[in-house]
This record gives C-alpha cells, structure tokens and sequence, in this order.
C-alpha cells in the first residue's frame, strides 16, 4: 500500500457532459431537454427518484479508526448558523482546507 | 447545534476489530438534560445522534432525551432531528414505534455475510441470525434505516455477496467502510481481493439501476454525486465544527474518536463549549502534503483532520490505506458514473446531482 497522488487523470465523461448541459442551461442554449428545475423532461415517467430521496450520506465515508465511522452519523441536520460562524471567523485567519465548504451544507 | 451523545461506554457485542473500551459507564440523566439545553442553546437546529457503547443498553435515557428534546423544540420553534447508531441486537418493535414517531434515522451496524466473522456477542456467540431478524423487522415497519458495513480483511471477499443480501433483505441504502485501527492489518493481497468486490459491485449496481432500483450504495454513489455537485467529501469531518461529542461524563470533545483525550477537551456540557479551543481545532482540517498536488484532492476525504491524526498521528499526513482506498473507490464510482449516464442523460443528471 502506498501513497500515490495521482496526475493527468482525465475528469470522467459524465462530469463534462453534465457541465456542458448544466451552461447550456445558463446560457438559454437550447438543446438541453432539462427544465431550470433539473427536473428531467425525457426521463421515463416511471423514474420517481428525486434528488433528495437520492442524496447520499457521506457521513459515512469519513474515515474513523474503528472502522466504524460512526460517531457523528447518521448525518444530524446541518447547522448552518454555527457552521457559517466558525467559516467566518476563519476566513482571514487561515484556510483550513481549501475545497472546504463548510457554509454550503 | 448537533451533538453526539456517548450514552454508555457498554456494549453486549466484543467486535474483533473494535479498539473501544468496555466499561460500565454510563451517561447520568443530568447529563442528558444538559446535552439536550446544550443542543438547543446555540445555532439554527438542534440534533443528536445517540451513541455509544451501545446506546440501546440505554433506552431510558433515549426517550428521556427525546421528550426534553421535543419540549425544547416546542419552547424555541428551533427544528430538532435525531438519528442512533446501533448493532441492532436490542431492536424491538417498541423502539422502532419510538423511533417513527420522532422521524429518528437508524444506523444499522451490520456486516451482512461478514457478520459472524467478527461481530460477535460477548461470549463469542454469532449475531448474523439476530440481525436478520431484526433486518425484517425494520424493513416491514417502514422505519427510517441505513446498514452501515464494515469491511475487515479478513472477509472482504465476501463484500459483493454481502451487498446482495443486504439489498435483498429489502434495505435501500448501505454504507460500507473498510476497517481501520490497531486491530487489522491490510495487506496488499487483502486489498486486490478488495478491488475485485468493488469491480463486482459496480457492475452490480450498474444491473440495478437499469432496472429501475434505487438501492444506494456509498462510497460508489456519493463520489458520483459529490463530483457532480462540487461537493467536499471531506466536509462531514470539520473537527468540531459540524457536532461535538458528548462523553458520558459530560465532557466534550470534537469527535468521538478523542473521546477521554484531555488535550481535545472541548469544555462541558454544565459549562459550555470553549470556543477558542473549537476554533483551534477546526484549524486541523486542510489538504495533508501528499495529497496538494493529487488530481483526486478535492474528491477524497484526505482533510478529515480527524482521521489523519488517528490514523497517521498527523493532521498533515494520510494514511497509505485510506489513499488506495479513496483511488479504487473514485476509479469505480467513475466508471460506474460514464456508464450510466451513457444510458440515459437525464435520469443521470436526476438522481445524482444536488442542488
């Protein structure tokens, strides 16, 4: 086992395809089949998923030593207001992480 | 604000890879109240996870909690949600009905076709029959449920043949991890035969998503998902920022995995949370060396502070297995994403972007 960053890995077709669809969205291009909602136009009707039904939790993921990541999950309903005030007071500071987006959740 | 609450230290299981203590201590019903006045003293929600130990060995502080916790809720208007984790061994009805009633999410630790390989009862005894059971149980009340997986070495062979069967007993959405700790060792052998489950799972999962089901699978779903919607898998983690654990003495801590650390000390639940040293914390949280110049940075959880410094002693460095771990699991989620959204565009988009 080892430590092995990895480079030039190309971002997967699905990532582009959606992105291309999602500024085709932005710039009233038409061609996509997709409302502003995101709902699916040409989806087969019978597809019920919604996105919220279909979000997984990646509370999961994160990785505990007991193997059983598991102490702050299931994921409780995120707190914006205390999230967003530490976010805040960091900013400035020090950034923690840089693909952090503690305020998004 | 969201806590964890360590209700007991006890646990009626001795799982071989399980690096917690077992002692008799439990939570006092004081403590409780004060998490609960704790919970709803700060912040936009209140929500508490109900821990352990297991915390089924408590019950009676479960529904104390959550009868204080309903009457804050009334008093303030502050929304509360409430989830547990639990090996599932003392499930019965009545809690299921307590648990509908208060929209509480229960995790389920079950091992599926592992189960019996290590999580065993405290005279050695199998579970795999009792979980079954309880697995219908859940299933035919309607009850909020998510299996949580732990994957040792020593079975991972049977991960497929363990996502079957929990898709099968009627679950809709599973979570597996490999384990980690002083416990288990993961040799490179043990890690190929890993590989080989997962590129069995995908295809899997690919037929069941042809076929119209929305059995969830994590890590393979979520990494599609959050590459799709810009989303840190690392966010959960935010030493001390997203919730803060309750010990059953009261004291708080980041995360349950400092719990009893006195440098993690967080404050007490009679006394507050020390906000400076919060703040310190959080400051733990960021891209470890190795990872800066990775490709897949932002779609790893390599700045979970917390697992960094449990598992390499540094916030700064990752651990060999988490990164292969992370790679094989982003390679899969990847190709499982191309070949569904290949299938159809728009369903793709719909079930797997966030807004």
């Amino acid at each position: 086992m080892k430590i092995e960053p990895k480079h030039d890995i190309m971002r997967p077709a699905y990532a582009i395809g959606v992105a291309i669809m999602a500024a085709a969205l932005l710039t009233g291009c038409p061609g996509s089949s997709l409302s502003l909602e995101g709902e699916a136009t040409t989806a087969p009707t019978s597809e019920s998923q919604t996105r919220d039904t279909d979000a997984t939790d990646s509370t999961y993921d994160v990785l505990r030593t007991d193997g059983e990541c598991a102490d702050d999950s299931p994921e409780l309903m995120p707190d914006k207001t205390e999230e967003s005030k530490v976010t805040l007071e960091l900013s400035g500071i020090v950034s923690p992480c840089p693909n952090d987006e503690t305020s998004k959740d | 604000m969201n806590l964890t609450l360590y209700l007991t230290e006890n646990c009626n299981l001795r799982c071989s890879y399980c690096i917690r203590e077992k002692c008799p201590n439990d939570m006092t019903s004081d403590t409780v109240r004060k998490s609960v006045d704790l919970a709803f003293s700060k912040g936009d929600t209140a929500g508490i996870c109900f821990f352990g130990g297991e915390p089924l060995l408590k019950k009676d502080l479960i529904c104390y909690a959550l009868d204080l916790a309903k009457k804050r809720s009334e008093e303030t208007g502050i929304p509360f949600s409430c989830k547990i984790t639990t090996n599932g061994t003392l499930l019965d009805e009545e809690f299921l009905e307590l648990a509908k009633k208060n929209n509480m999410q229960i995790g389920l630790s079950f091992d599926g076709l592992m189960q019996d390989d290590c999580r065993k009862t405290a005279d050695g005894g199998p579970t795999s029959e009792t979980l079954e059971k309880v697995s219908k149980m859940i299933i035919a009340s309607g009850a909020d449920a998510v299996v949580m997986c732990v994957v040792p070495p020593c079975s991972c062979g049977k991960l497929f043949g363990s996502v079957k069967y929990i898709h099968d007993l009627g679950f809709k959405h599973m979570i597996c991890n490999p384990a980690y700790g002083s416990k288990v060792t993961w040799t490179d052998e043990a890690l190929e035969v890993l590989k080989e489950q997962f590129d069995l799972i995908t295809d899997y999962l690919k037929e069941l998503y042809l076929k119209g089901d929305k059995f969830r699978f994590a890590p393979l779903h979520n990494k599609i998902t959050e590459n799709l919607s810009g989303i840190n898998p690392s966010r959960y983690c935010h030493l001390g920022i997203r919730q803060l654990a309750v010990a059953y003495d009261g004291n708080l801590y980041p995360c349950t995995s400092f719990l009893y650390k006195s440098e993690w000390c967080l404050g007490n639940v009679s006394d507050g949370v020390d906000e400076k040293r919060r703040l310190e914390m959080t400051k733990l949280c960021f891209t470890p060396s190795p990872c800066k110049d990775c490709d897949l940075s932002k779609r790893c959880t390599n700045s979970c502070g917390c697992a960094n410094i449990m598992n390499t002693g540094s916030p700064d460095m990752i651990s060999p297995l988490q990164c292969e771990y992370e790679r094989l699991v982003i390679e899969r989620a990847d190709r499982l994403g191309d070949e569904l959204y290949k299938y159809d565009k728009d369903r793709f988009i719909k079930s797997f972007r966030r807004a």
